[in-house]
């Protein structure tokens, strides 16, 4: 036997001694806990290479899980949907039709509705079958044709339409807007005239580096208190820059480039916010996780 | 006199929710049941006791729901005259005849005067039949339930008049879909600009086969009805197009069996459209599981074990899109990823050398093909942004100027 065997062996050995000696197998929760625990830790092992109690959690956890997607597929689609009523309108002589709340199309009887998807995953399975595997193709172009045309207007309809609807905002609101909007312009007119004419053209050297840098501090903070006094208008902007990033018939330079450029930008602020709260949320994950590990422990020990 | 009568009644109502002596309240009663009101009164729950009166909800109107796919009813009443205060709210019943039981379908707090007897309810509407309904006022000692109205029965609408906007940006859509492709058919306006993601796949599959191992194509975890994945499986023949021609494995990865014959179709189409239909190994498409962590824990042991080189992950992702795109930084491979869910793609960003984003995915086919019949819809889209744009900047200024009209027409029912 190969040392590494050896020692994969003497390790499984071991964990079982100790789940004997600590009644993991007295009673159910004991070995649930123990199983979840030690499953966890074979995933985390992964950590720091791949390995053979990594391999076994995968393949368990891909295997199981595959099982219990099938079983769960039957319980909750085939046996409910198709066979059940069919089974019923079969032998009740249309009992679950005349039961039924509502049939479908309003016409076709409850059992017969139900055998037309029953047939299409019929078709889908003659894949299978080398000489008409083709005809599963039909089964597939309805489904993907289905899929795209119905998709279509709702995507219309909450991505398109209603994302205009939300966008068409009063850029300039509340009492005294107009005046400190107007107040604003003159402070990014005199941002714009001192980039053209005094930044653009300084030379290279320790003061350079500093006035640039005063420069830049403020137009940072120029934008956002602008961004959050005209939020409004912040929001219409940044949808339209973004549209312009996303344009692809025309080469991105001059203007153009630029409100691309913003787009981008604003894109990337929200996906930082995205990022982090998501890596929050990550961590609580963990956390619980750990949790489990440490009821383990405490049981263990 | 009978008005007289009327106000007593009121006077006697009003004045049981101040817990008035019995007595009086009986008095009070007794009175108006002289009076030959409005709407007579119906004793609470404890009906005989006396303690209190309610009037049922006044012209009960019960109809199809205009503009609906004809599954569903709406009844309409009127507060009862002078229950302004102190009951709970409506309770609505239905029936299939004016005599039979009638079941209760749901209930609506007091200042609520329609209820729409919908799909979503546990009893639902069939398509034609006739049904009768009652709607009673309530509150905790019981309630006082109008006369049944009906016989009222739902029937589909071809054309919602409230989703005009949604007919016209569809025919706008495909106006401009047909238009531009018969340009581009024409061999005119052919331009896409540059797309980083797009132009770096073939730079991975070259990779690939420099160092002589797998690519691995992932097309999201979601089922062969997500848009996603379809745009994914038409980018997928691109890709083992490529890969054949390189010839290179391809491994494709499953979270759906629905998804499994669309791959295998979409691969064996590349393999055939590079003209190599016999390196074409089924055993490299591969489903794993439906469960989305089983998955990805079989995707990363894929990634370890078959040492794949290039990643692409191209579809809809979710949770799973971190472990994935760290798991292959983590093995050095050339990564191009592309989803349109937003809250995904800032791990495919910080983890990945390339990323589609959003509509950049959509548009991978029509750059990588440069087919006409792809060009139309890509340019199509460019002309519905700029009309996005133009409503944008014009709606914002009608709204600016207190001009509501615009918005208006774009509130959906």
């Amino acid at each position: 036997m190969a040392p590494r065997n050896f020692i994969i062996l003497a390790i499984i050995a071991v964990v079982i001694l100790v789940m004997l000696f600590t009644g993991a197998f007295s009673d159910f929760q004991s070995l649930k806990l123990w199983v979840g625990a030690l499953l966890t830790l074979m995933i985390f092992s992964f950590l720091y290479k791949d390995n053979p109690f990594y391999k076994f959690a995968e393949h368990l956890f891909v295997g199981v899980s595959a099982a219990y997607w099938m079983t769960k597929g039957i319980q909750t689609t085939l046996w409910p949907n198709c066979l059940r009523p069919v089974l019923l309108d079969w032998f009740q002589g249309g009992a679950a039709s005349a039961s039924a709340d509502h049939l479908p199309f309003g016409v076709l009887p409850y059992g017969i509705a139900r055998v037309i998807p029953a047939v299409f995953g019929l078709i889908l399975l003659t894949r299978l079958i080398g000489p008409i595997g083709w005809f599963s193709r039909w089964a597939m172009a309805f489904i993907i044709g289905y899929a795209a045309g119905t998709n279509f207007t709702r995507y219309l309809q909450s991505d398109f339409v209603g994302q205009i609807y939300n966008t068409l905002l009063p850029v300039v609101d509340g009492p005294g807007a107009f005046g400190v909007f107007i107040a604003y312009a003159v402070i990014a007119a005199a941002l714009i005239l001192a980039y053209r004419f005094l930044i653009a053209g300084l030379q290279r050297g320790a003061g350079a580096v500093t006035t640039r840098s005063i420069f830049w501090i403020a137009t940072v903070v120029f934008v956002l208190l602008f961004a959050t006094k005209f939020p409004n208008l912040t929001v219409v902007t940044g949808v339209i820059c973004g549209l312009i990033y996303f344009f692809f018939s025309v080469e991105h330079k001059g203007l153009f480039g630029w409100t691309s450029r913003i787009g981008i930008y604003m894109l990337m602020l929200a996906f930082g916010a995205t990022f982090g709260y998501t890596v929050m949320a990550r961590i609580s994950l963990l956390i619980g996780r750990m949790s489990d590990l440490g009821v383990w422990l405490g049981k263990v020990f | 006199m009978c008005s007289l009568f009327y106000w007593v009644r009121m006077f006697a109502l009003r004045f049981t929710r101040l817990s008035m002596p019995k007595a009086c309240v009986a008095f009070c009663l007794v009175l108006s049941a002289f009076s030959g009101s409005p709407a007579e009164p119906i004793i609470g729950g404890q009906e005989g006791a006396g303690v209190r009166a309610l009037l049922p909800p006044e012209d009960v109107q019960a109809m199809d729901t205009p503009r609906d796919g004809g599954l569903s009813l709406t009844i309409r009443w009127q507060r009862p005259t002078g229950e302004e205060e102190g009951f709970s709210g409506y309770r609505i019943y239905r029936s299939d005849s004016a005599g039979g039981e009638f079941r209760l379908v749901g209930e609506v707090d007091r200042n609520t005067t329609e209820y729409q007897n919908i799909p979503n309810d546990s009893i639902k509407v069939r398509m034609g039949k006739e049904y009768y309904y009652k709607v009673a006022a309530y509150d905790s000692l019981g309630e006082a339930m109008s006369e049944a109205v009906g016989p009222v029965k739902s029937r589909p609408t071809w054309f919602d008049i409230h989703r005009l906007p949604i007919l016209v940006a569809i025919v706008l859509f495909f106006g401009s879909v047909l238009v531009f492709f018969r340009i581009t058919k024409r061999g005119r306006g052919l331009f896409i600009r540059r797309i980083a993601g797009i132009a770096a796949m073939e730079e991975a599959v070259g990779r690939a086969t420099e160092l002589g191992r797998p690519i691995l194509y992932v097309p999201g975890i979601m089922d062969v009805d997500n848009i996603q994945t379809i745009a994914s499986m038409v980018i997928l023949v691109d890709v083992a197009k490529l890969a054949a021609q390189y010839d290179v494995p391809i491994i494709v990865p499953l979270n759906r069996a629905f998804v499994v014959p669309m791959a295998e179709e979409s691969v064996r189409q590349g393999f055939l459209n590079a003209g190599r239909p016999d390196s074409y190994d089924p055993d490299n498409v591969r489903y794993l599981s439906d469960e989305q962590f089983a998955f990805t824990a079989g995707v990363n042991g894929i990634m370890v074990r078959e040492k794949t080189a290039a990643h692409f992950f191209l579809g809809a992702f979710f949770a799973e899109s971190l472990i994935l795109s760290e798991m292959g930084f983590s093995t050095g491979a050339i990564q191009i990823a592309g989803t349109a869910n937003i809250h995904q793609l800032p791990f495919f960003v910080v983890a990945c050398d390339y990323t589609l984003i959003g509509e950049e995915f959509y548009a991978a086919t029509a750059y990588i093909s440069k087919d006409p019949q792809l060009l139309g819809p890509l340019k199509g889209a460019d002309f519905m942004k700029v009309v996005i744009m133009a409503l944008l900047v014009g709606g914002s200024l009608l709204e600016l100027f207190g001009v509501h009209w615009l918005t208006g027409l774009l509130t959906l029912s």
